[in-house]
């Protein structure tokens, strides 16, 4: 009896339990949506909201508030190239997983990832019940279609990122959000992010594609899949971001919710709140300035112009929107000598080590930072930034950056390097030094002012620097064939050296330039030294610790090889260092939700980072 | 007659098939093509680098200059002006709407210039020296030596400061994608004057100054005093026998300035964002687009030689000492 009554006091709190637990669960499933998709289930044009999410949707706790449905956010885009503008701002090619607003990577697309037999075998789970744009479920099919159409010979996609670790033949599908990658080495799934997703509607895609639909030619997919490119086929192709594009021209593209998105607020909400986001179309970013101050944009990040600051300072009530200064990813530009330069005596000057101090120290960053930031960036060494897993300390920051003329000339002369016809430059073998500093004219590596203020003020100490302002294909034309002898350019993975390896070793493919020290130097990497110039002893050092960095899959023992590299770098000036950079966005003063600043930038994909799908309009 | 219409024609035929020569050279001189200006956009994310002889292969820029040329030329005479490599459409497709806006926009603002030029030009001839022809040849030269794109940003700031919310472009964002009505005509009237107004000034200045250098020079021929001792009324001798031999030079300009209808807009186009050749003529060549840039210098030359072709049959009409040669 006694026992009885204990069985019965426990079914009844099992009941209770049981009650309660329903009870939550009822209650967690009672999303809300947005206005204009209630009108569309009421019509019978699209399921009930229970059926367009997954069982377990992402919940996302909005920065400061939850917010409220509606509004359209108008901004500019500058045309067929420019597809990241709408890819960072949430209107295609939604990612596996990004970068949040504390800088730390997390899962989106993906539930989780781990890593098999050594880091040989890369398991992705998919998050569950995902669905396209279109209503179609998501599944690793479409990443495994994505993968193998990287790789084939008959369309000119991008193969980098993860497409090209992956051994295709091996890929193993466990089941619809379970698939298996072998790798070709191991390989930090975040060194992805900066790439474009390997996620692709394969549902919609085969259509189009030759191999199983024989009306169709591989240039009907490639124009279906429109990579890195806007066009009409972004109207029709499915997507599974917040926003898609619902209508194109080259003057505009409009992007409404996505009534599929699969994220929604801490309090039930369907995301994303904004209904709409309208990019128009300008010829020139020279117009942006009259745009904002007439109150025609709305959020503005990409294009805007650090030189236009005082403007947009001074026009912030005509306009109603504030001015936002943010933190750079990438350090400002530097000067970046040419290892492997023809001249063999400015080769032999640029590498030593004494020859790059006093250039560097023959550099007053505090008037780059003035003239040129408006004192909003800090003089900064050869090092990653402070919020960096790599940073190796304020003194590797600091290290060779103070501005002291009279050293850097005692250096200069203990060199050897003197003054000899009395014309204020120094001659080595009775040649002037002189370096030719290319940059790019459009503003892609920076203000061309940088450099000429550095040349201005080596002039002090008896070098003579010319700046060669030139078109951007045609200083990849010169990097190619090894006739520049040094330009200015920024500098990439200020946060993540190792997701950007380029820019902190010549490890890089010879015909991956960007940030080169030296084409040259990366074949001989490439080749293990039986072509191109060998590089110093200290950035084969830095080379071989970066190799073990990209195969280390431990965050931490990562960030500790990272840290010897940033010293390394530090000491020895891998380029001459200036500042560290900033950048502005324009917000309307009703748009809500967004942080007071942001970091900016490739590494963080900006502003994916401060996720547009919780920004909203207070009336 | 008849010589002097086949004379000018075959020469325009070779001065086309010169200029497509020219054209495609001046196109293929800067460094690199279109696969190195994609590979300079994807920025340091980009992994095309790698994909670089992929997209030669497939644009078909592996082959080498001579028969890229030759395989253009034979398709432009059979009316296809090629491929767009940066839209991936049939180049064709790129231009058609943006064709009619500039001409709306070049032919008004060139009614405009010329109407108003030469009543000025007149103004100035008859009343040489007066106050007002020093305002008006003060006004040419200015309008004459800003660049139009300068005045455009002038009254752009202007506009915006003044709190109208013009910031350039055909029509305000509400009517952007709304369909005609009234309320959008007006609205396009709103914008539309500035483009005229902007290009018409530099037009305007050198018909100005034409017209009346021309007439002044007429205005002092003997036949001009023949004509004003026979006693007849001032204005006879100035519209039926000054004017008419004044115009000449103004005709030949209007050959001349056809190519303006697509090349005189361009800077303004991208400083007032307009949807015109312009600023697509602009990326094009930036971007190495050589078959739509080598579309619009194509029709700037034909533009330029019907131009021509149509004065020089003007002139002849006009002037029988011509038809005569």
């Amino acid at each position: 009896m006694f026992v009885k009554k204990k069985r019965l006091k426990i079914l009844f709190v099992g009941v209770m339990v049981l009650i309660l637990l329903m009870g939550i669960k009822t209650n967690a499933i009672e999303y809300k949506e947005a206005p204009m998709l209630v009108e569309l289930v009421k019509a019978d044009k699209l399921p009930p909201l229970k059926e367009r999410l997954p069982q377990k949707p992402v919940i996302v706790k909005p920065l400061r508030e939850v917010g409220k449905y509606g509004g359209t956010i108008r901004t500019v885009f500058t045309g067929v190239a420019d597809w990241w503008n709408l890819a960072r701002f949430g209107v295609r090619d939604e990612p596996l997983l990004y970068v949040n607003r504390e800088g730390k990577v997390v899962p989106n697309l993906l539930e989780k990832w781990e890593y098999l037999d050594n880091g040989k075998i890369l398991k992705l789970y998919l998050r569950k019940g995902i669905k396209w744009s279109d209503g179609y479920p998501f599944t690793v099919d479409d990443i495994i279609y994505d993968l193998e159409l990287r790789q084939n010979p008959n369309l000119p996609l991008e193969s980098a990122g993860l497409a090209s670790m992956v051994e295709v033949k091996g890929i193993k599908k466990i089941d619809d959000y379970t698939v298996e990658l072998p790798l070709k080495q191991p390989y930090p799934i975040e060194f992805t992010i900066p790439y474009t997703p390997t996620v692709s509607p394969k549902h919609y895609l085969i259509k189009y594609d030759p191999r199983y639909n024989p009306k169709a030619t591989w240039a009907d997919l490639e124009k279906a899949l429109s990579p890195q490119r806007n066009s009409e086929a972004l109207v029709d192709k499915p997507e599974l971001t917040p926003w898609k594009v619902v209508e194109y021209s080259k003057t505009r593209i409009v992007a409404e919710r996505n009534p599929y998105y699969w994220k929604v607020d801490s309090a039930g909400n369907q995301l994303p709140y904004i209904d709409r986001i309208i990019f128009t179309y300008v010829a020139s970013t020279d117009i942006i300035p009259a745009m904002v101050k007439a109150g025609q944009i709305d959020f503005q990040e990409r294009h805007i112009s650090l030189q236009d600051y005082s403007f947009y300072k001074q026009n912030e009530l005509s306009g109603n929107y504030r001015t936002v200064v943010l933190q750079q990813c990438a350090l400002g530009p530097n000067i970046l000598l040419n290892y492997a330069v023809k001249d063999e005596d400015l080769q032999k000057l640029f590498r030593n080590r004494d020859f790059r101090i006093a250039l560097s120290i023959g550099i007053d960053r505090e008037a780059i930072n003035r003239a040129l930031y408006f004192g909003l960036a800090e003089p900064w060494g050869r090092c990653p930034l402070k919020n960096s897993y790599a940073f190796p300390g304020e003194r590797f920051a600091k290290l060779y950056i103070e501005y002291d003329p009279d050293r850097a000339n005692k250096i200069l002369d203990k060199l050897g390097l003197k003054d000899t016809n009395k014309d204020g430059i120094r001659e080595i073998n009775g040649k002037p030094v002189s370096i030719i500093i290319d940059m790019d004219k459009g503003g892609g590596g920076g203000p061309v002012q940088v450099a000429e203020l550095i040349a201005a003020q080596w002039r002090k100490i008896g070098i003579q620097a010319i700046v060669n302002p030139i078109e951007r294909s045609l200083m990849l034309a010169r990097w190619k064939e090894n006739s520049h002898q040094a330009f200015a350019w920024q500098i990439e993975g200020g946060l993540d050296p190792a997701r950007m390896a380029f820019a902190w070793s010549t490890i890089a493919p010879p015909d991956f330039m960007w940030s080169n020290v030296g084409v040259p130097l990366q074949i001989w990497e490439a080749t293990n030294g039986k072509e191109g110039i060998e590089p110093p002893d200290f950035i084969k050092e830095i080379n071989r610790l970066m190799k073990q960095a990209q195969v280390t899959l431990d965050r931490n023992k990562r960030a500790s090889l990272l840290k010897k590299i940033a010293r390394l770098h530090a000491e020895n000036l891998y380029t001459i260092p200036t500042t560290t950079y900033v950048g502005i966005a324009v917000v309307s003063n009703k748009l809500q939700n967004i942080p007071d600043s942001w970091l900016s930038g490739m590494d963080v994909l900006s502003p994916r980072n401060i996720e547009p799908w919780q920004f909203f309009y207070k009336e | 007659m008849s010589q002097y219409l086949v004379q000018r024609f075959v020469w325009m035929i070779i001065t086309f098939f010169l200029a497509t020569l020219l054209i495609f050279t001046i196109i293929q001189l800067s460094p690199g093509d279109f696969v190195t200006y994609i590979v300079s956009q994807t920025d340091t994310t980009g992994g095309l680098s790698s994909a670089a002889t992929k997209l030669r292969e497939y644009y078909g820029l592996d082959k080498p200059i001579y028969q890229q040329y030759f395989q253009w030329l034979y398709k432009i005479l059979r009316g296809d002006f090629g491929y767009s490599f940066l839209y991936r459409k049939p180049v064709i497709e790129v231009m058609r709407s943006e064709i009619l806006w500039t001409l709306v926009i070049t032919i008004l603002s060139f009614t405009f210039a010329w109407v108003v030029g030469s009543v000025i030009g007149i103004y100035s001839a008859l009343h040489k020296y007066s106050v007002g022809d020093y305002i008006f040849t003060a006004l040419g030269f200015l309008g004459l030596s800003s660049p139009s794109f300068f005045i455009a940003m002038v009254i752009i700031y202007i506009l915006i400061s003044a709190g109208t919310g013009i910031s350039g472009g055909l029509f305000s964002e509400k009517f952007v994608a709304a369909p005609w009505s009234w309320a959008k005509f007006i609205d396009l009237l709103k914008h539309l004057w500035i483009p005229i107004v902007v290009i018409s000034i530099s037009n305007m200045a050198e018909v100005i100054r034409i017209m009346r250098g021309s007439l002044l020079e007429v205005l002092n021929q003997p036949y001009i005093q023949a004509a004003r001792a026979k006693g007849l009324s001032e204005r006879v001798v100035v519209m039926r026998h000054a004017l008419r031999n004044a115009v000449n030079p103004l005709i030949s300009l209007i050959g001349m300035s056809a190519p303006k209808l697509i090349a005189g807009i361009v800077q303004t186009a991208v400083v007032l964002n307009l949807p015109v050749v312009g600023p697509t003529y602009l990326v094009a060549l930036m971007s190495q687009d050589v078959y739509l840039a080598g579309a619009y210098l194509l029709l700037t030359v034909i533009l330029l030689l019907v131009g021509n072709f149509i004065a020089d049959l003007a002139l002849a009409w006009i002037d029988p000492r011509i038809r005569y040669d």
